[in-house]
């Protein structure tokens, strides 16, 4: 029955047995597919809506959405401020300030591109803290700025430098215990979790280092040791933002800077 | 059921059929293919990108020739069956025989075991009957409603609605016919794997024939004998 | 006599010269950020979350970027002639930009200043506006906001050879090149491109096939027209096919999409009487006849809806109900015949599969034998 077939060359017997098989499983898958939209495929759907889903930023970021994007225009920068690979805006988000209304997008502002532990964590006068831009996916301390203000694709990183070994203060000790409780979070009583949390936190202090402690002169930065140029440098420093900063905490907010008079309502975080 | 290369041969197709044949294939997959283009799905047509318009512009163009050609091949075809002695003869074979369903039910029970041997068939069997006078019925279909939507300014709404229904379920059941009762039995067969070549050569094997068309090659037998009897007796009175 | 002539000449010259720096200067001279809002809104990370009234997140995000934003419509604005009410730092809660507000851009083909309103007042009374509305549900009404969004001008200037030159020829004339490429690209991103047909329905059906949010309204969802050839081709990226708005709210028609209204009010496109017309616009139907227009449903809906019905041109709820029953038999008829034919055919093969299985292992059980026996 087979004769012509198996009187041929191996290899062309071979080729020609592919090329049959393959065109077989096209032809049955096309089949198949067929039988599925007849049978089984919904004729009412809003696939025109529904399709091409994207996470909220990639769309606000691509500006390939339609509604709800954001009405001036988002761009890159956005994503890659929120890349990060803090443990701690695991649990408190990429805008992780949310308690003080009148500060909370300034500080998120800053959460871009400070290693949360930067305000924090509050150093012991004896404590050898040296501040450097790092690369936020290589590590690698940066030798200039580029880029747009604050998006250098890098952090300005607390390192405490003992017997002249530097260590990143932004990376806790605690890891494993952290990953492990993220992982059961969700089973964990309330209880539970505040003993956890306390473990989590035990490094941070309960008073950040706060906006007038750097914007001034020879505050906890050095923004020229921080690459600045010296006219940008002095602006943080003395100049408009440090000037409004003064006039904030004087004017508006006099209470502001202080933690133990503010008896705001503490507001539920969203958690990411 | 041995055949070598040296088996003797058969005329199955003529030279007017197989052409016929081809039209209406290529077409037929062209319409099959542009058509269900239609019906993709949404992450297929996603891949095409910013092509897609120039693809989908394409895809109606193609499927207008190609509905065009598979209608005058029809057109021809009836012509050919009607005025042609080669035609008159295929569809004389053609026409549906009470002994079909003899064949039907005998060649079934063949095929589970329940009898020894094949039935001897005619030149064309009942499945083949089948699939020809399905051609029919589908074609007319799709040719009258998919006239009528390429002249939809003519037509109301609803019409076009119902247009598109039939077109679309005729469509899908004769892509499913084709592939599943037409190309998997005749190509994929393991008498004549990997292609059955009558269509490109139009022959057919003897053992092929005493196989599937018993009754078929008997005729054929008595016919090429009356024949050589003939021509031999002219030679004789030439002489 | 000549003093107080020349006096008075000097009083109007100077009347003059202030008044040509208040018209003129705002527009003109001032650069965008002489407020210094980017002093914080250039920060990618300056945002935060809210709370919706539903109690969900909403993220804020008050970055802005300057190159984009000068690129912008609004690029020519500054801040607060749209936010209103920023006046000092924080300024938590400022009011919503309303959009109906005066720019204090001169409108050069009126020469008044330049508003939104007529806009917003066309949108107030269309069918999504609080006026227009038939619902109460106001909140659910599109704001401008939902459907516009501040983008740059999506037209390359400087890679275009033909571009260039057309400027070229305008600064023949205009003195300043920056307000001859703004306004180039003002006029023909106008001209050449206009929103593609998938975001309009996607647009649109972020409400119109919200069935919660129809339902509140009493209003059908449509979900059909990704169904029909218009909804496939637009899926494609066609854009020469009918998108909701070519249909619901035709330019040629004396329609906008701010003006849109009900299928039921004569003067909509979409009512009976005008559909022939709408299906007929340049460039689509073009030699559509009567019936082409009449019954039938151009985006299939699994709904029977109530529909207006003037001297028995559109069609009835029976008869829709009708329509959907032969549509749905005829479905029917070809998912009987499919499992019939491919259930017949398929056992035909496999049936012959077996019976050529048998034979082989016969030709081989033969083929033994013939060799013992030789």
């Amino acid at each position: 029955m087979h004769d012509h077939h198996s009187d041929m060359h191996p290899l062309k017997r071979l080729l020609i047995d592919i090329l049959m098989s393959s065109l077989f499983i096209m032809l049955a898958g096309f089949a198949l597919w067929l039988l599925w939209i007849t049978f089984f495929r919904a004729t009412f759907d809003t696939g025109l809506v529904t399709a091409n889903e994207q996470t909220e930023l990639e769309r606000i970021a691509t500006g390939a959405g339609v509604s709800n994007e954001h009405f001036h225009n988002v761009d890159q920068a956005v994503l890659e401020g929120a890349e990060s690979l803090s443990l701690c805006l695991k649990c408190h988000g990429n805008y992780p300030h949310s308690k003080a209304p009148d500060v909370r997008a300034f500080l998120n502002a800053h959460a871009f591109f400070t290693a949360c532990e930067a305000c924090h964590i509050r150093p012991l006068d004896s404590d050898n803290i040296a501040y450097r831009w790092l690369n936020k996916k290589t590590g690698a301390e940066l030798s200039k700025l580029e880029g747009k203000p604050g998006s250098y694709g890098a952090m300005i990183v607390p390192i405490k430098i003992v017997e002249g070994v530097g260590q990143r203060l932004d990376e806790s000790t605690d890891r494993a215990f952290i990953e492990e409780y993220l992982g059961l979070r969700a089973v964990f009583n309330a209880d539970q979790q505040a003993e956890a949390k306390v473990r989590i936190h035990k490094e941070i202090s309960q008073k950040p280092i706060f906006c007038d402690e750097c914007h001034k002169k020879s505050g906890v930065l050095n923004f020229r040791s921080l690459l600045y140029p010296p006219a940008v440098a002095n602006r943080l420093e003395t100049g408009e933002v440090a000037s409004m900063i003064t006039k904030y905490s004087e004017f508006y907010l006099p209470t502001m800077f202080d933690p133990a008079s503010k008896v705001r309502g503490r507001r539920n975080r969203p958690q990411e | 059921m041995s055949h070598g290369k040296n088996e003797r041969m058969f005329v199955r197709l003529t030279k007017s059929q197989r052409i016929q044949h081809v039209i209406l294939f290529v077409s037929t997959g062209l319409l099959i293919l542009t058509g269900f283009m239609l019906m993709g799905e949404r992450w297929v047509i996603d891949m095409f990108g910013s092509a897609g318009n120039e693809i989908f512009y394409w895809r109606g163009i193609v499927h207008r020739i190609a509905g065009v050609a598979v209608t005058l091949v029809c057109l021809y075809h009836l012509g050919y069956v009607v005025v042609q002695e080669e035609g008159r003869s295929w569809i004389k074979d053609m026409l549906p025989r009470l002994s079909d369903a003899t064949h039907a039910s005998q060649n079934v029970s063949y095929m589970l075991g329940f009898r020894e041997a094949r039935p001897k068939m005619e030149r064309f069997t009942y499945i083949e009957k089948v699939e020809y006078f399905s051609v029919y019925f589908g074609m007319f279909i799709v040719i009258v409603t998919g006239t009528m939507m390429w002249t939809e300014q003519y037509w109301p709404k609803f019409w076009l609605d119902v247009a598109d229904a039939f077109h679309l379920g005729e469509a899908t059941l004769a892509a499913l016919a084709i592939i599943i009762g037409h190309i998997f039995s005749v190509h994929y067969n393991p008498h004549v794997y990997p292609m059955n070549k009558a269509f490109i050569d139009g022959k057919i094997s003897e053992s092929m024939m005493k196989e599937e068309h018993g009754l078929w090659y008997e005729r054929e037998l008595e016919r090429l004998a009356a024949e050589e009897a003939e021509a031999a007796s002219e030679g004789n009175n030439n002489a | 006599m000549k003093t107080k002539h020349t006096a008075r000449n000097i009083t109007v010259a100077l009347f003059l010269l202030i008044a040509f720096f208040i018209l003129f200067i705002p527009t003109t001279v001032l650069a965008v950020d002489d407020e210094n809002c980017l002093m914080c809104h250039k920060y990618a990370g300056l945002g935060r979350y809210a709370k919706s009234e539903e109690q969900k997140a909403i993220k804020r995000i008050f970055y802005v970027n300057e190159e984009l934003f000068k690129a912008s419509y609004h690029g020519k604005l500054r801040c607060k002639s749209c936010h209103n009410g920023v006046e000092e730092i924080p300024h938590t809660d400022v009011t919503n930009v309303d959009c109906a507000t005066d720019c204090h851009l001169n409108d050069p083909s009126t020469g008044r200043d330049f508003s939104h309103k007529p806009i917003v007042d066309d949108l107030k009374k269309s069918a999504h506006g609080e006026d227009g509305a038939k619902s109460e549900n106001i909140e659910d009404l599109p704001k401008c906001k939902d459907c516009h969004s501040n983008k740059p001008y999506q037209i390359s200037v400087d890679k275009d050879l033909k571009s260039m030159q057309f400027i070229k020829v305008c600064n023949e004339c205009h003195e300043s090149e920056e307000w001859t490429n703004r306004f180039y690209k003002h006029m023909f991103y106008r001209a050449q491109t206009r929103r593609p047909s998938k975001q309009v329905v996607a647009l649109c059906s972020k409400c119109h096939a919200d069935k919660e949010k129809m339902e509140r309204h009493d209003l059908e969802v449509v979900v059909g027209f990704k169904d029909t050839f218009h909804g496939k081709a637009i899926v494609y990226g066609d854009e020469d096919v009918a998108n909701c708005l070519n249909c619901h709210a035709s330019y040629q028609m004396g329609f906008s999409p701010h003006r849109i209204t009900s299928h039921t009010e004569s003067s909509s496109p979409v009512h009976p009487n005008n559909k022939l017309e709408n299906c007929s616009q340049a460039g689509c139907h073009a030699n559509a006849q009567e019936a082409f227009a009449k019954k039938g449903k151009v985006h299939p809906s699994n709904v029977v809806v109530e529909r207006v019905d003037e001297g028995g041109i559109t069609i009835s709820e029976e008869e829709q109900e009708f329509q959907r029953w032969v549509l749905d038999m005829i479905a029917l008829f070809y998912k009987i015949l499919i499992i019939a034919v491919v259930g017949g055919l398929g056992f035909h093969r496999l049936a012959d599969l077996y019976a050529t299985h048998r034979e082989r292992k016969i030709a081989l059980r033969a083929a033994k034998l013939g060799r013992h026996s030789s």
